[in-house]
This record gives C-alpha cells, sequence and structure tokens, in this order.
C-alpha cells in the first residue's frame, strides 16, 4: 500500500463524497484531458466513471492556456491528433449546448532566419501530404491577413486557414455536463493521495474523501501526472515547466489568426471576448510555482509594438502562469505502461499543446479501456518510446 | 411584473440572479464562478464585484463569508499599456 496523510476537505467544496465505493473506472484529473477522456468513454456506453480533482475544476493547465488549436506540425502523430481534434471542435457546441468559442482564422507563423524558414518550407510540404492546407506565403501576403503588421526582420511565412483559436474554459463545463447527463460522476476537491495494489494491478485510488475500488484508473494528472505515477513506484520523464500568458483589454475584432513569432515563441490571438491573448516561448523553468513576472510582460509587449506597433496604447489587464506537462519529444505518453500497474493508463506529457488534441486523447484512451480497435496506433505514445530511444522531437513546439 | 435587473458585475454584465442560478446549478464556489460566467474578468478585474460575489455565494450557501475561496488577484494593479511596458529603462506604470 501507498499513499499519504488526508487533505482536509474546505467547507466551500461540495460537501457529499462519492456515491458509490467503487466504479469501472476513476479518472484522476478533471482537466481537458480527463473530462474527455470520461465523455468518450461514457458515449462508448462505460458511464461508471468516476472523475476525481483535488480543486475546483479549470485551475489546472487547461484553465490557463492560450486556446490555440492547430494542424501545424511536423510529426504524423501531433498532425493527426490535431487534425481529427479540430472536426470534433466544430461539432462540440451542438453535443454539449456549451460555446467554446471555437473559430477558424489561421495559424500565421513568421520566422526570422533562412534556415528556419528552410525548415517551414519542408514542415508545410509533409503537412499538406496529410491534407493540412499550410501555405508559404510572400510577406506581402501576411500583412494582408494581418493588417498593420511589420515584417521587418522577417524572411518568410506560412499559413493553415483552418487552424484556429477557442475559450477553453467552456471545454472543461461542456464535457462535464454532458459526461454527466451520461451518467459520469465528476468528484472536486477529490484528491488521490496515494493507490492499494495487489499484484499486478492497482486495485483502489486511496483519496481524502475515501478509497475508491476500481478496475481501470487513468492519469490525466497533468503537470502533477509525474508525482502521481510515482506513488506507484512508476517514473514518467514528464516535467512541470512553467510558462507565462497575459491578456489585454477587449478591442475591435482585427486579428484573424494567431500571430506566431518564432524567434522568441511569441504569439498572440484575439479571442471572441475581443481580448489579445498570448505568451512566449522564453521566461520558462522547470516549476510548479506560477508567479508572474515583469520581465514576461516587457518582452511581450516589445514584442507586440514590433510587430503591431498600432496596438502601443492597448493596455494589459491581467497576467498569470501555468505548466506545461513537457516529455523529451514534445509527444504525449498515452496507454498502459509495460512496467506500471496493467490497469494504469497514462494520459499526460502533453508539452504545451494537450487542449488543442483533447478530443482525440479522449476518444482514444476510451477505445484502449473499453478494449475497442484505436483510431490511432498508440503504440507510437508509449512510455517504452524513451527507454528504446525511438524518439523523434517535433521542433515546431512553442510558447 | 417587471424586476429592475441587479448587476453583480457591471464589467461583464453578470445579474445577481445570474450568479445565483449558476450557485444551484453547481458552480458553487467564486472560482468556478469566475471560470463559468466571467465574474471579475472585466476591465476592473474583479476590484468592483469580487466581494459582492462571495458574499452571494455565502448567503446562497449558508456559509460564514471566510469560508468562501477568493480569485486569485494578478498582476498589473492598473492596466499598463503596451507601449509604457515596451519602453526602455522603465519598470513600470507611471502616471
Ligand atoms: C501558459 C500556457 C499556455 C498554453 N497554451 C496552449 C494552447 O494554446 N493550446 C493548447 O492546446 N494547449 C496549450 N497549453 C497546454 C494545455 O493547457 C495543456 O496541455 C492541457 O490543458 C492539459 O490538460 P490536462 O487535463 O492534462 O491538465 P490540467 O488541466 O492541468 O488538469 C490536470 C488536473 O489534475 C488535477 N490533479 C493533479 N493531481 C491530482 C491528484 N493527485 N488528485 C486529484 N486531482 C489531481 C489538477 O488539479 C488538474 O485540474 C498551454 C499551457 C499553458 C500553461
Ligand atoms: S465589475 Fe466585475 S470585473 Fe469589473
Amino acid at each position: 500500500m501507498t499513499g499519504s496523510a488526508d487533505v482536509p476537505l474546505p467547507l466551500i467544496a461540495p460537501q457529499a463524497g462519492p456515491k458509490k465505493d467503487r466504479y469501472e473506472v476513476v479518472v484522476i484529473g478533471g482537466g481537458a484531458i480527463g473530462l474527455a477522456i470520461a465523455y468518450e468513454l461514457a458515449k462508448l456506453g462505460l458511464t461508471d466513471v468516476l472523475v476525481l480533482d483535488k480543486d475546483s475544476l479549470v485551475k489546472g493547465a487547461t484553465g490557463r492556456n492560450g486556446g490555440g488549436v492547430r494542424a501545424q506540425w511536423t510529426s504524423t502523430e501531433n498532425i493527426q491528433l490535431a487534425q481529427r481534434s479540430i472536426t470534433a471542435f466544430k461539432n462540440f457546441a451542438a453535443e454539449t449546448g456549451h460555446n467554446s468559442f471555437f473559430r477558424q482564422g489561421g495559424y500565421l507563423f513568421l520566422t526570422r532566419s533562412e534556415p528556419q524558414m528552410q525548415a517551414l518550407t519542408k514542415a508545410a510540404a509533409f503537412q499538406n501530404t496529410h491534407g493540412v492546407r499550410t501555405r508559404v506565403i510572400a510577406l506581402e501576403e501576411a500583412t494582408r491577413i494581418v493588417p498593420g503588421l511589420h515584417t521587418g526582420g522577417c524572411v518568410g511565412a506560412t499559413f493553415n486557414p483552418d487552424d484556429a483559436v477557442l475559450f477553453p474554459w467552456p471545454l472543461v463545463w461542456g464535457w462535464k455536463e454532458a459526461a454527466e447527463k451520461l451518467g459520469v460522476e465528476v468528484l472536486t476537491f477529490a484528491h488521490a493521495t496515494g493507490f492499494e495494489v495487489s499484484g499486478s494491478r492497482i486495485t483502489a485510488v486511496r483519496t481524502n474523501r475515501g478509497t475508491i475500488g476500481c478496475t481501470w484508473v487513468v492519469n490525466a494528472a497533468g503537470a502533477w501526472s509525474r508525482d502521481l505515477a510515482r506513488l506507484v513506484g512508476l517514473e514518467l520523464p514528464v516535467k512541470p515547466e512553467r510558462h507565462e500568458i497575459l491578456v489585454s483589454e477587449p478591442l475591435k475584432p482585427f486579428l484573424g489568426p494567431m500571430l506566431v513569432d518564432l524567434s522568441n515563441g511569441y504569439y498572440v490571438n484575439q479571442d471572441m471576448r475581443g481580448e489579445l491573448v498570448g505568451g512566449l516561448g522564453t521566461h520558462t523553468e522547470e516549476s510548479m510555482e506560477w508567479h508572474s513576472s515583469l520581465e514576461f510582460a516587457r518582452e511581450f509587449a516589445k514584442t507586440t509594438v514590433r510587430l503591431l506597433p498600432r496596438l502601443g496604447p492597448v493596455r494589459v489587464l491581467r497576467q498569470w502562469a501555468g505548466s506545461y506537462d513537457k516529455t523529451p519529444d514534445a509527444k504525449p505518453i498515452l496507454g498502459v505502461a509495460e512496467t506500471g500497474p496493467i490497469n494504469l493508463v497514462q494520459a499526460n506529457g502533453f508539452s504545451g499543446h494537450g487542449m488543442m488534441i483533447s478530443p482525440m486523447v479522449g476518444r482514444l484512451t476510451a477505445q484502449l479501456i473499453a478494449g475497442q480497435k484505436t483510431d490511432l496506433d498508440l503504440r507510437r505514445f508509449a512510455l517504452e518510446r524513451f527507454s528504446r530511444g525511438e524518439l523523434e522531437a517535433d521542433p515546431m513546439v512553442i510558447g | 411584473m417587471v424586476t429592475a435587473k441587479e448587476f453583480l458585475c457591471r464589467c461583464e454584465d453578470i445579474t445577481m440572479d445570474d450568479c445565483r442560478g449558476a450557485i444551484h446549478e453547481g458552480y458553487s464556489c467564486f472560482e468556478d464562478l469566475k471560470r463559468f460566467l466571467g465574474v471579475g474578468t472585466g476591465p476592473c478585474q474583479g476590484k468592483a464585484c469580487v466581494s459582492a460575489c462571495m458574499r452571494l455565494v455565502a448567503d446562497e450557501r449558508g456559509l460564514p463569508i471566510e469560508a468562501v475561496d477568493v480569485m486569485t488577484f494578478r498582476p498589473p494593479v492598473r492596466p499598463v499599456s503596451f507601449a509604457t511596458l515596451a519602453a526602455p529603462d522603465q519598470t513600470g506604470d507611471r502616471p
């Protein structure tokens, strides 16, 4: 038996504990990933599912992210996960009754280096073979797509009109309510603190709200997933990496695409509330501590006025930070690890792009648990790729 | 009968009734209301509405106000322009 001391339950938490003492599937983590998995399980008819989150919902990375959704990747895995998820996002409002403000304004990548431009050109051709409509565009066209854009110092750009942005908060509520309607239970302020193990199986999850029996356990604990796996002695190469982000006052709609400057990983988009939301690939560190820095705000502002000088007077309203769950090759860890309990399913290591692929991760994980053939081969996402050295990094990671 | 709308969060156009309804639907702590309705996310960043919303949560749930969670106040304290932030040799907003 492994575990730690109980975590006290605050008064503000829903006081009722789980309705039962045993579930077919216990999903640990109620972010986009955990809830997408629960919803997809329920759609496959597996409704004996409990989702646990140690906090109120939307406080992990899902509630802190930039809302970007794109298929402009350089690995088959990331492209396929993203492409199919884009299709799912289009149906999200109809399926759940929650508006995710999904808007396909494209992603526009700018580069300031010739070698990087060659890499982007190659990536675009590769994406085209997967049916992604990425084009290498002239800087004049970039200026037509983003009015007022200054491209001085840039050497080129790529654009995929089908990439998108959405507002992450309603995703969580939509999946939660849709899953609950189908019979799934979601319990907040429920902290998984250990596991009971018998032979090669986890038999129960220990929580501050009691011990809960299970047939399957899903580790969808985001940046906490490494700590959670350690409770059963499994080591995941997932590192929490702090990233900052900010939001401006709302403006009239003017910015169609997510605009990315690859020189410092700058990204900015305009959400459907009119606010500019954006971050940087710099000022990151391995940490679960989420302070906001003036240095970040200043570098973000400098890049903003360099690219879009007319935004100078626009004011920053709020900045915050969150952690990526980063793997060495920036691809997620999915499925059951060979060296861990045979009923512990991983769904973590999203390396800063988990929200955009959450519908597909939910589907694949649900198919695996339901014993169905998965739409994509999960072996490519196995933990074992790290020890076998079968790594192929995707250099298109930003932010 | 027409009842006047009582606003809880003016920046985001949220009424007391919107908030009450959400609390009873299960969005029952401050952080939930912030992320479900947007309470406290407008231009004043909650300065005008957070306490009222906490009071409402306490009343609707029969909890002491001390038990209600409060949102994390985040920088900047007042809105600061990109131009000010981007200006060289300046470390903050100077009115
Ligand atoms: C600043 C920033 C910008 C980003 N931008 C983008 C973007 O533009 N596009 C994109 O697709 N992705 C982006 N991401 C990444 C994205 O947010 C994540 O990949 C995604 O939200 C992961 O979802 P999740 O459900 O795995 O994690 P989370 O949302 O973090 O959920 C994990 C949950 O597990 C819970 N938990 C942890 N441990 C326990 C335990 N022991 N017991 C119970 N519960 C537990 C936590 O409370 C948490 O709610 C960004 C991330 C950050 C930080
Ligand atoms: S009144 Fe609620 S954010 Fe300003």
